[in-house]
């Protein structure tokens, strides 16, 4: 697995998953279990947590694309992954734009520096 | 002394890459949601054209391979760069590419066609006799592209869409890089600031971006050597 390559996964709404998969993300593996998520209205938060856990948990994983506002729900999920594999990639949806102060990544940068260290 | 001077070039060293990263991360950011609205633009104007439920999650194919993966190679100290690379069906999909086969209608040959009249057994005979292979096999390279779940005659603005997202995979490879660039950094940065500080605490140097100021009256004798850090705490205290 790791000579071919990891996987890119995709948690988003229906545009951003059709998106990616029409560049050609997509994979249904031999157990039918895709490397994506359509996340609608009536998708629930557990499904929606469960799910990017798995991802996670899965090594032919190696980048996690989510959109930032499902990512707003599930933050404690992500703010516990500290790892550097898979990665995760906060981006835009089509109703909510990519928002800086958000992303737990930059929030980490910004974070280092406190007002002792800069003393 | 040395130790500290060192310490502190490494921390400036740091430092700036780590703000170098931050803004190669931010120009990278842009580009990709430019490309991912993009994306969606031509994703919209696509379902004008097909109709809306023409292009949704229900259009997905039952069998999925992926065109593209990516390849994770540490680069030390917990850095991992990512790097995108084609998947196994990618040179099939560049054949298809060529000569895209979801623009075909039809059978290739004209003599499939069913007609109605007297020679219409013999030229459904014919082609089965000369062609045993199922259409599938034939085209199992289109198969593989996405493109065909929507339809075998496919607007252009369908191709701009997977254009965009395929450039936009691209740019989210270079972004995980930077993403564990800036969080390798980050924890080197810390690490060295520990480091730093049991220096200057040990040392007694005091302050350690500043000569030792003459400790306050009534810091001194007592309890004796008092690092900076522990009587600026207190005098914050108070």
């Amino acid at each position: 697995m790791a000579g071919r390559g990891k996987l890119i996964a995709v948690l988003g709404d229906e545009d951003t998953v059709t998106g990616f998969l029409l560049g050609g993300v997509g994979e249904l593996n031999k157990h039918r279990k895709p490397n994506f998520l359509v996340v609608e209205k009536e998708t629930s938060l557990t499904e929606i947590e469960e799910t990017f856990r798995s991802f996670l948990s899965r090594d032919d994983i190696g980048i996690v694309l989510i959109n930032q506002f499902i990512a707003e729900l599930i933050r404690h999920a992500i703010d516990a992954h500290t790892r550097s594999l898979p990665a995760v990639l906060e981006i835009p949806s089509k109703e909510h734009p990519y928002d800086a102060a958000k992303d737990s990544i930059l929030r980490r940068a910004k974070g280092m520096f406190t007002a002792e260290d800069l003393r | 002394m040395a130790e500290l001077a060192a310490l502190s070039r490494e921390l400036d060293e740091r430092l700036l890459h780590l703000l170098e990263a931050l803004e190669t991360l931010q120009s990278k950011r842009a580009a990709f949601n430019s490309r991912v609205e993009q994306g969606w633009f031509s994703l919209s104007k696509s379902r004008f054209a097909m109709g809306c439920k023409s292009v949704s999650a229900l259009q997905y194919g039952a069998r999925m391979e992926p065109l593209v993966r990516v390849q994770a190679r540490e680069a030390g100290s917990g850095q991992f760069v990512f790097q995108v690379i084609p998947g196994e069906s990618d040179p099939v999909l560049d054949t298809a590419e060529e000569s895209p086969a979801v623009d075909e209608i039809g059978p290739p040959e004209q003599v499939l066609r069913r007609r109605k009249g007297p020679g219409y057994m013999e030229e459904v005979e014919h082609p089965l006799e000369a062609d045993p292979t199922p259409p599938h096999s034939q085209h199992g390279a289109s198969a593989q592209d996405p493109l065909t779940w929507f339809g075998i005659l496919v607007p252009q603005s369908l191709r701009q869409a997977q254009s965009s997202f395929r450039e936009g995979i691209l740019l989210a490879g270079e972004i995980a890089t930077l993403q564990s660039d800036i969080e390798a950094t980050q924890t080197q940065y810390q690490a060295l600031l520990q480091r730093k500080r049991q220096l200057v605490d040990r040392e007694g140097w005091g302050c350690p971006w500043s000569p030792p100021p003459p400790p306050p009256p009534h810091c001194r004798g007592g309890s004796g050597e008092k690092s900076w850090a522990h009587c600026t705490r207190r005098h914050q205290l108070q």
